[in-house]
């Protein structure tokens, strides 16, 4: 089942859902809208698939930056948003759809457990220039069913936007 | 949880959910088919910026379809008003449609509980494709909440 508003805001006020800094404001119906932080890394492969662009996230101008096309960009949520106790789902917010911008790129899953600052997928379909600290997404909490066990994988130690940990293309055939 | 098709009937039966209008055979086993309006609408600028306006165009969808061009974002409305008071509800492409490359929404699929409107569609061709007004390009499933919805 899907939380609503006010199942929301109890459940952080519980410490079952984190978001931090968390403002009622942000409240919808059924989700809550979060924003995006101010750096952004651009990622790039070589012809052979290769990342080639393992450097820092940069900060974004005031002035905001202009996204383009087939370009592959990361950035971060600027709340730390987790729980140990619902399933979270992060997609786009109707604004940043209507303007071609992809957020997570058919990622959308969240994992049971600790709380941090999302990497987030950006492509767009046209240029498009976005600004740091600006609304971008809407998170919806889930109640699961089963026994609940929590996310050990490497990402949640990492709350700037951070590319593929998973290392060269060969360790992702079958062990 | 997810309302499986009968459950959708039924609770629009009841006034909890509401699909205007309404056609039985586009009810599946769990979830509604949505149709495409008559409309498209695009950008008239190149670049976009979430600061500034960004006028649109308004271009009918012709007799004979609409080929929507790669690189370019198109909205368009649902034919029908949906939305509930009590269940949320998420949008998806049909699988027939998604086979032939067409987005119906970027990375935003949520009707929040409490919005009733045609939703607008975000559609994206990853090559080119040429789309018909009223045609079934989606489909909606609603999901049932926890915690009041008296907000």
């Amino acid at each position: 089942m899907i939380l609503t508003a006010e199942k929301i805001s109890e459940e952080v006020a519980a410490g079952n859902i984190v978001i931090s800094p968390f403002s009622p404001g942000n409240l919808n119906p059924s989700s809550y809208s979060y924003h995006m932080g101010d750096e952004i890394l651009e990622q790039s492969v070589d012809r052979d698939g290769n990342e080639t662009s393992a450097g820092e996230p940069m900060p974004i101008a005031a002035g905001g930056v202009l996204l383009q096309p087939k370009r592959l960009y990361l950035t971060n949520t600027h709340q730390h948003i987790g729980s140990r106790k619902y399933v979270t789902l992060l997609s786009g917010c109707r604004p940043a759809a209507q303007l071609g911008l992809f957020v997570q790129l058919s990622a959308n899953l969240g994992n049971l457990g600790d709380a941090h600052r999302w990497t987030l997928e950006l492509t767009c379909v046209q240029p498009v220039r976005i600004y740091p600290g600006m609304l971008i997404g809407v998170l919806t909490f889930w109640e699961p069913k089963g026994a609940i066990t929590y996310y050990s994988g490497q990402y949640t130690a990492h709350s700037r936007p951070v590319g593929n940990l998973r290392g060269a293309a060969s360790d992702w055939g079958r062990q | 949880m997810i309302l499986t098709g009968t459950e959708i009937v039924e609770q629009r039966r009841l006034g909890r959910i509401r699909i205007e209008p309404f056609h039985p055979e586009q009810v599946s086993p769990n979830s509604y088919d949505f149709r495409l309006g008559d409309a498209v609408e695009m950008y008239q600028s190149e670049a976009l910026d979430f600061r500034q306006e960004n006028p649109k165009v308004k271009i009918p969808i012709p007799d004979d379809g609409l080929l929507l061009k790669i690189d370019k974002i198109y909205l368009a409305a649902t034919e029908e008003l949906i939305g509930s008071d009590h269940f949320a509800a998420i949008i998806h492409a049909r699988s027939s449609v998604a086979r032939l490359g067409l987005f119906v929404h970027v990375t935003a699929d949520l009707i929040d509980i409490g919005s009733y409107d045609r939703w607008i569609l975000q559609l994206h061709a990853v090559q080119p494709v040429r789309i018909f007004r009223g045609m079934r390009i989606g489909q909606v499933t609603f999901w049932s909440a926890k915690g009041p919805t008296s907000k």
